[in-house]
């Protein structure tokens, strides 16, 4: 399944409309970057990060259902299916307390991301092809500086995350001014 | 014994990556020669000659070309890879 701006865009204004109670949902991995404009992806998955987000599981997982996405599936699921994945910090670490964007409000939707220096330093963490190319699209389209993506791998929580996306900023070096 | 990185060798890859838009896997592989001649071809453009001798490849080149630049890569140069590869000399 390949995710493009129109059809995030059409779930999130869907969601808006079928939502009861205001929610807030901190988008992070690939959507953002989809959502502002970034070529389409293969990918099914709308990551939220738990601890940014604001919602009654109760009212999104509905919400969901209305506009055909799946709420955090556990299972098996059809590889043409969208569904939204409700991350909390495990193997993925975001920063306690980082700094957001809003990307849009659709009905009692708020939509909002990290700030694009903390995705492209969790995306240094793992390192993948996909996450290079989301890395080097923040880097350019966002005007990031080297020091500012340095900056957000400092507020990582977890050692080892931290030292690997040191590693890898070679990445983001690549694509700087200097 | 060619390992891979001789002229001819880098030029056909390199085209290869820009062509298919692989250019972050190279980078994670870090083949730094490889992404600097992808840095080269990319900034060089498409030579004009190609519109007359291979329309096709002509095209395509100059589409690659413009995919480089809308996914972010335009500061990798050539120039800005060698700096890069010289910081891995010096122990930077």
């Amino acid at each position: 399944m390949a995710l493009d701006r129109v059809k995030i865009e059409k779930i999130f204004q869907g969601l808006g409309r079928e939502l009861s109670t205001p929610t807030t949902l901190c988008i992070f991995g690939s959507s953002p970057a989809i959502f502002c404009g970034q070529p389409s992806r293969q990918t099914q998955d709308i990551d939220v990060w738990h601890a940014g987000s604001v919602y009654d599981g109760g009212s999104l997982s509905e919400a969901c259902s209305k506009v055909g996405v799946l709420y955090d599936p556990k299972g098996e699921i059809d590889p043409d299916s969208v569904y939204f994945q409700i991350v909390r910090p495990g193997i993925v670490a975001l920063p306690a307390k980082f700094e957001t964007e809003n990307l849009a409000q659709f009905g009692n939707l708020k939509l909002v991301m990290p700030a694009p220096a903390v995705i492209a330093a969790a995306k240094l963490v793992r390192a993948n092809d996909n996450d290079i190319d989301d890395i080097v699209w923040w880097m350019r389209h966002r005007n990031l500086k080297e020091q500012q993506v340095e900056q957000a791998i400092k507020d990582f929580p977890d050692n080892s995350q931290r030292d690997i996306a040191k590693e890898n900023i070679v990445f983001v070096q690549l694509v700087s001014g200097g | 014994m060619n390992n891979g990185n001789d002229s001819r060798t880098l030029y056909v890859n390199a085209l290869d990556a820009l062509l298919k838009g692989e250019i972050a896997k190279v980078a994670q592989e870090r083949n730094f020669m490889l992404l600097k001649e992808i840095a080269r071809l990319a900034k060089q453009d498409a030579p004009v000659d190609l519109a007359a001798t291979d329309p096709s490849l002509y095209m395509s080149w100059r589409a690659a070309v413009t995919r480089y630049h809308l996914s972010g890569w335009t500061k990798m140069t050539p120039e800005r890879v060698s700096k890069i590869m010289q910081g891995f000399d010096s122990g930077e």
